[in-house]
C-alpha cells in the first residue's frame, strides 16, 4: 500500500492512503496554510468572494485595490462581469486610499444610476494600509440611501479562496438579506445556497423542484438581486447545495430567522432521489417516491449506451472543496473506480464523507500541489481526471483525459445532468486524440529498443488488446523483445482467481502468477490492485497498466523501462 | 437571415441566455462629466494589469525556470488561471503563500523557506522572484532575504549545487504601472544579473519580443533564419507555451524550449537588442546598449508591411544582410492580398483596443488596409503613444480625428463607441467581447489576453505572413457582418 506520491515532510499527513494505517483517523490534515513554494491549486481569499459574489445583479461590485485585481476579478466562472475599482496607486499606497474609496463609490452609483447597491471588495494592498474601509462604507451608504457593503477579502486572509467565501456572505447577509422587510413565511419557497447555475445546472433544479410545487427566492448566488435576497429571509427552507459555500449562510439564518435547513446534492441519480425524498418529506408531499423512481429508471436508460464505456475506469477527483464525497457517489454509481479524491481547501467533514466511498488503497489527499498530481497521474494512470482549469493541461501533457468540473458545457445537475455527464465522459474516455498521441502512433523509426533480450508478459484475452486485469487474467501472452525484433514465444495459463485482494484466496492465486511469469521484466494489463502491485514491487517486476493495443503496448513498456531505469541510475 | 433553432442543444434563440449582466437593468444616459476616464477616479472595467503578470510571463520564457511569487496565493494563481486559459498550457508558478502572519512580520520566512521547498521539490535551474503590492506595502527587503535563503541552500544541497541556481529579483509592485512594465522590467533584470560580461562578440542579434504569443515569435525566428541571421529571443515562450502533446512525457513535465541561460549570459556580446514592443523590453535593451555598448533597437511593432520593412531594414543595416528574395516574395503576397481585398477593407471605420505597442502597429497596418480608426485605446498610459500615433495617421495622410485614449479604460471607450454615427469592425482583446456584442459589430481577436477562441495564440500577427493572417481575419470578420447570409456574396 505504497504512497503513490513522494511527500515532503512538511505535507506529511495531508496525505492519505485508504486503509494503509496512517493513524489517527485515516483523514488528511487540512484547513491549514499551503506551504511555501510550491506551485499551490488554491487561490485567495478575493477569488473565494468573487466566486461568491460575482454573480449578484443590480449591485456594483467595487474593487478597492490595485489594477490587477479588478483585472483578474472580471471574469468568474467563465461568464464575464463588468467591475469598477479604485485602482491603487503609490500615493494612495502612501498618503491612504480611503478618500479615493469615497468617491468611487459616488462616481461609480452615478454612472449606473439603476444600481441597488454596492459591494466593496478589500484586496491585499488595502488591507495591509490599513483602511477603515466600513467606515467609508458607512458615510456612503448614509449618503447615497443605499447599502454598500465591505466585502472583507484581503487575498492574504485565511487558507485560501474558502475564506472569501465566508467574508462574502457575511457581507450578504449583513446587508442584503438582513436588511430585507420581515413577513410571514412565503409557502413552498426555498432559497438555494451554494448553486452558482454553471451551464444551466439551476433550471435542472428548478424543474425538478416545481414538480414538488416548491419556488425559488434565490440561489446564491446562481440567482441573486438585491430584490430576492431581501425576500430571502421568509424562506421556508434553505437548501444547503455547496457545503462549503453555503453552510455558513444557512446557519446564520437558521439563527437570525429561524429558517431550517437541508444539505443535499442534485448530481447523479441516488443523490438526486435523495434530495427530492428528503424534500418531500419536509414539505409533506404525497407519491414523490415514485415519480423520482420512474425519473431516475428512465436517466439510468438514457445513459445505459455510455455505461459501457465508462465501466471499470479509473477515476481520480481533484475539487475546490465540499463536492468532493457527493461527487465520488455519482462516479462510482457510472461504475468508475474511484483511485483518488482530493480537494484544494476541504474541511475534515468533507474529508470524511469522501473519505468513507474510497476503497483500500485509493488516496485522499488535501491540497495538493502541482507535481504531487503529476506524479500521481504518471504512477497510478487514471483513465480520467476531473478538477479545474489549472490542472487540465498538466494532464493532457501526461496523456491522461480531463474532465473540468464545475463543467464547460451542458448541465450536470438532476436526472437529465447525470446523462450530460455519462455522455461527455464517455466520448472524452473514448476520444481517438488519446489514440492518435500514443507513440506507437508515430512513424516506426522511434520505435525504442531495449539492449538485451527480455521477456514481457501481457493480460490479453485475444491477443488484439491489452484487456484483462491481472488479478483476473486466466493467462499471460509471453512476449520477447529483442532489438527490433518482437516475438510471441508462448502462452501460460493461469488458475484465474482473484479479482479483490481481499478474498481469501487472493494472496495465493498472487503468488501463483508471480511465480508463473517469474523470468519477466514486466507484466503488461489493464489494472493491477495494490496487493499485486506489492508483491511485484518486492520481486522486481514492473507492472504496466494500459489499455492500448498489443504492439503500441510493448513500446510503452519499453519506454517505461528506460525511464525506471534512468531514475535509479539518478 | 437568422437560425431559429441550435440543431443540437434545440434551445431556441430567444431563450438563450445573454451573459453579460448588466449593472443597471437598462441604458442610461451617463453623467457626461464622468464618462472620460480623466475627469473621474473611479476605473470601470479597466484595460490594462498589474506588473507581476508581465514578469511572470518573462520567467516563463526561460529554460528551466518557475516564477516565485512573493505575495498571496491570487497572485499566482489568478495568473495561472489566466496563463492557462490563453495558452492552453500548464503554467507552473510557484507562491510564497502569504497570510496573515506575514502581513504582520513580513515575507522573510515565506521567501526563504518558499525558495528551499521550491528547489528540493520543483528542482528549477532559474527562479524568477516576483515581487506584488503585498509585500512591495510590507517593505520586505528581499535582496537581503534572498542571499539568507541561497546561504541555507548551499547548507542543505550544498554550495554547488546552490550556486548553479540563477535567482534573479523582479521588483514588480502591482500599484503601479502596468503588466507591460513588468515585462520590462524582468527584461532588464535578468539582464543586468545574467549578461555580465562583454568578452568575444557573437555576431547575433538579441530579440526581446514582449507580450508576444509564440506564432510572433515563431514568425521572428522565421525572419532572422530567412535574413541568415542567428538571434537570441529573450523570453522565448514560443516552445514552453505551445508545447507538442507526445506521451509517455518525460517526467516530472519539463515544458520544452525556452531562453537557456547561456544564451542569457551571451547577451552582451550581440551586435544590437530589438526591444520589438517598446513599452515591454526596452529596459533590458536600453541596459545592454549603456552598459556595454550593444545597440538598441527600440520598436516599432513588425505589424503590416511598413512595421515589417522598418524591422527587416534595421536588422540588414546591424547585420550587414541583404533582405532575401525568399521574404521580398512574402511582402510580395502580402502586398497582393491587400490588393485583392482593398475595396473590402477601405473606409471601414474601425476602433483599436489592447496595450498601446498592439494598438500602434495594428493601426498602421489598419491604415495600410485602408480601415478608418474612430477609436485608438491603449489600456497602459504611456509618454509616447499619443505623439507615435499622430506621427502614424500622419504618416498614412489620414485627416480623420479619432479619439485617443492614453491609458483610461475600457468603460470610456465603450461610451465613445456607443454615440458614434457607424461603426464596422473592433479589433482588440477578450476584454472588448462585451463591448462588440453591445455594439453589435465583429471583433477581430489581436493581443493579450484572447482567452474566448482557440488557437489566437499560436498564429503570429508580426511579420508579412503574420500580416496576411491579420488582413484574412478582418476581411473575414468584415464579409461576415456585412453579407451574413452567405448565398449572397460569393467572392
Amino acid at each position: 500500500m505504497e504512497m503513490p506520491v513522494e511527500v515532503m515532510p512538511e505535507r506529511a499527513g495531508h496525505l492519505m492512503v485508504k486503509g494503509a494505517g496512517c493513524g489517527g483517523d485515516g483523514l488528511p490534515r487540512c484547513e491549514q496554510a499551503t506551504l511555501p513554494g510550491v506551485v499551490s491549486q488554491r487561490a485567495c481569499a478575493l477569488y473565494g468572494a468573487r466566486w461568491m459574489l460575482a454573480a449578484v445583479k443590480d449591485v456594483l461590485h467595487l474593487m478597492h485595490g490595485p489594477v490587477g485585481c479588478a483585472w483578474n476579478a472580471v471574469t468568474v466562472r467563465r461568464k464575464s462581469y463588468p467591475v469598477a475599482a479604485t485602482c491603487l496607486e503609490e500615493q494612495d499606497i502612501i498618503f491612504g486610499g480611503g478618500e479615493k474609496l469615497r468617491r468611487c463609490i459616488g462616481e461609480a452609483v452615478r454612472l449606473h444610476p439603476g444600481a441597488k447597491g454596492v459591494l466593496v471588495y478589500v484586496t491585499c494592498a488595502a488591507g495591509l494600509i490599513g483602511e477603515d474601509v466600513e467606515a467609508v462604507c458607512g458615510e456612503a451608504s448614509a449618503e447615497l440611501k443605499l447599502p454598500v457593503a465591505p466585502v472583507l477579502c484581503p487575498g492574504f486572509c485565511g487558507v485560501g479562496q474558502g475564506d472569501g467565501h465566508d467574508a462574502a456572505a457575511a457581507a450578504l447577509l449583513e446587508y442584503f438579506i438582513d436588511r430585507g422587510e420581515p413577513g410571514p413565511v412565503l409557502a413552498n419557497s426555498v432559497n438555494i445556497l451554494g448553486e452558482f447555475d454553471i451551464r444551466g445546472d439551476l433550471q435542472e433544479i428548478e424543474k425538478l423542484l416545481g414538480r414538488l410545487g416548491l419556488k425559488i427566492i434565490c440561489a446564491v448566488s446562481g440567482r441573486a438581486s438585491v430584490e430576492n435576497l431581501s425576500r430571502a429571509r421568509r424562506a421556508a427552507l434553505n437548501i444547503v447545495h455547496c457545503r462549503r459555500t453555503g453552510r455558513m449562510m444557512a446557519e446564520a439564518m437558521e439563527k437570525r430567522y429561524g429558517i431550517p435547513q437541508l444539505k443535499v446534492s442534485f448530481f447523479g441519480l441516488a443523490e438526486t432521489a435523495a434530495a427530492l425524498q428528503a424534500l418531500g418529506r419536509f414539505f409533506h408531499r404525497d407519491g414523490v417516491e415514485k415519480w423520482v423512481r420512474e425519473e431516475a429508471t428512465a436517466a439510468r436508460q438514457k445513459a445505459a449506451p455510455y455505461l459501457k464505456s465508462l465501466a471499470g475506469k479509473r477515476v481520480a477527483l481533484f475539487f475546490g472543496a465540499s463536492r468532493m464525497g457527493s461527487m465520488a457517489r455519482v462516479f462510482q454509481e457510472l461504475g468508475m473506480e474511484l483511485i483518488m479524491n482530493g480537494s484544494q481547501f476541504g474541511c475534515r467533514e468533507d474529508y470524511r464523507e469522501a473519505g468513507r466511498r474510497l476503497k483500500r488503497g485509493a488516496l485522499l489527499v488535501d491540497d495538493a500541489h502541482e507535481l504531487e498530481l503529476a506524479e500521481f497521474l504518471r504512477r497510478r494512470r487514471p483513465h480520467l481526471l476531473v478538477g479545474g482549469t489549472r490542472e487540465k493541461f498538466m494532464a493532457h501533457k501526461l496523456g491522461v483525459p480531463f474532465l473540468v468540473f464545475p463543467q464547460e458545457t451542458s448541465p450536470y445537475a438532476g436526472f437529465d445532468g447525470l446523462v450530460h455527464l455519462a455522455r461527455e465522459m464517455a466520448a472524452l474516455l473514448d476520444a481517438p486524440v488519446w489514440r492518435l498521441a500514443r507513440p506507437s502512433g508515430e512513424s516506426p523509426a522511434v520505435r525504442p529498443v531495449w539492449p538485451e533480450e527480455i521477456k514481457v508478459a501481457v493480460a490479453s484475452r485475444e491477443g488484439m488488446y491489452v484487456d484483462q486485469h491481472f488479478g483476473r487474467a486466466g493467462k499471460f501472452l509471453i512476449f520477447t523483445l529483442n532489438g527490433r525484433k518482437v516475438r510471441q514465444i508462448e502462452v501460460r495459463e493461469s488458475n484465474g482467481g482473484a479479482a479483490d485482494c481481499r478474498e481469501k484466496t487472493a494472496k495465493a492465486s498472487m503468488e501463483q502468477k508471480m511465480a508463473l511469469l517469474a523470468d519477466c521484466r514486466a507484466v503488461v494489463c489493464l489494472a493491477a490492485g495494490h496487493c499485486a502491485r506489492e508483491l511485484a514491487a518486492g520481486k522486481g517486476l514492473l507492472i504496466m497498466e494500459t489499455d492500448a493495443a498489443v504492439p503500441g503496448a510493448l513500446d510503452d513498456c519499453v519506454r517505461m523501462l528506460a525511464s525506471e531505469e534512468v531514475a535509479e541510475n539518478e | 437571415m437568422r437560425l431559429n433553432e441550435i440543431p443540437v442543444e434545440g434551445i431556441p434563440y430567444d431563450q438563450l441566455k445573454i451573459e453579460k449582466i448588466p449593472c443597471a437593468p437598462a441604458y442610461a444616459e451617463r453623467a457626461p462629466e464622468l464618462v472620460s476616464a480623466g475627469s473621474r477616479t473611479v476605473v470601470v472595467n479597466p484595460n490594462r494589469t498589474c506588473m507581476p503578470l508581465g514578469a511572470m510571463w518573462a520567467v516563463l520564457g526561460v529554460h528551466g525556470a518557475i516564477p516565485f511569487v512573493q505575495g498571496a496565493q491570487g497572485c499566482a494563481t489568478y495568473v495561472r488561471y489566466t496563463f492557462c486559459r490563453v495558452f492552453k498550457e500548464p503554467a507552473t508558478i510557484a507562491t510564497a503563500s502569504f497570510h496573515e502572519d506575514a502581513a504582520v512580520f513580513g515575507g522573510r520566512r515565506n521567501l526563504v523557506e518558499g525558495l528551499r521547498n521550491l528547489v528540493v521539490r520543483y528542482h528549477p535551474e532559474v527562479i524568477g522572484v516576483v515581487t506584488t503590492c503585498s509585500s512591495e506595502i510590507i517593505g520586505d527587503d528581499m535582496v537581503s532575504f534572498i542571499k539568507l535563503a541561497r546561504a541555507q541552500l548551499r547548507q542543505e544541497i550544498g554550495p554547488e549545487q546552490a550556486d548553479r541556481i540563477e535567482i534573479v529579483l523582479v521588483n514588480t509592485p502591482s500599484f503601479a504601472g502596468s503588466h507591460l512594465e513588468g515585462y520590462d522590467r524582468a527584461s532588464r533584470a535578468f539582464v543586468e544579473n545574467m549578461a555580465t560580461v562583454r568578452d568575444k562578440p557573437n555576431g547575433k542579434v538579441n530579440i526581446i519580443p514582449g507580450l508576444l504569443y509564440p506564432g510572433d515569435i515563431r514568425e521572428i525566428k522565421h525572419l532572422l533564419r530567412h535574413m541568415g541571421v542567428e538571434g537570441i529571443v529573450l523570453f522565448d515562450i514560443s516552445d514552453p507555451l505551445d508545447a507538442p502533446l507526445r506521451p509517455p512525457q518525460k517526467f516530472p513535465y519539463e515544458p520544452p524550449g525556452g531562453t537557456p541561460a547561456e544564451q542569457i549570459r551571451d547577451m552582451a556580446n550581440s551586435l544590437a537588442t530589438f526591444a520589438l514592443l517598446p513599452h515591454a523590453g526596452q529596459a533590458g535593451a536600453r541596459y545592454l546598449e549603456r552598459k556595454y555598448g550593444v545597440r538598441a533597437v527600440v520598436g516599432p511593432p513588425p505589424v503590416g508591411v511598413q512595421g515589417t520593412d522598418q524591422f527587416l531594414r534595421t536588422l540588414s543595416a546591424v547585420t550587414g544582410q541583404p533582405v532575401p528574395e525568399s521574404l521580398l516574395d512574402e511582402r510580395g503576397r502580402l502586398i497582393d492580398s491587400l490588393a485583392d481585398t482593398f475595396h473590402h477593407t477601405m473606409m471601414k471605420k474601425v476602433a483599436v483596443m489592447g496595450d498601446p505597442d498592439v494598438v500602434l502597429g495594428v493601426t498602421r497596418f489598419a491604415l495600410e488596409m485602408g480601415l478608418e480608426p474612430v477609436a485608438l485605446a491603449g489600456g497602459t498610459a504611456s509618454k509616447t503613444f499619443t505623439r507615435d500615433m499622430s506621427v502614424i495617421l500622419k504618416e498614412a495622410g489620414f485627416t480623420g480625428d479619432p479619439l485617443l485614449l492614453n491609458g483610461g479604460d475600457l468603460f470610456e471607450f465603450e461610451e465613445y463607441l456607443k454615440k458614434l454615427p457607424r461603426l464596422d469592425l473592433i479589433i482588440g482583446n477578450s476584454k472588448a467581447v462585451d463591448i462588440a456584442k453591445e455594439l453589435q459589430v465583429p471583433l477581430v481577436r489581436t493581443g493579450f489576453p484572447v482567452y474566448d477562441r482557440f488557437g489566437y495564440q499560436k498564429r503570429a500577427v508580426v511579420g508579412y505572413r503574420g500580416g496576411e493572417i491579420l488582413l484574412t481575419e478582418i476581411v473575414n470578420s468584415i464579409l461576415g457582418y456585412q453579407y451574413p447570409d452567405d448565398r449572397t456574396h460569393q467572392l
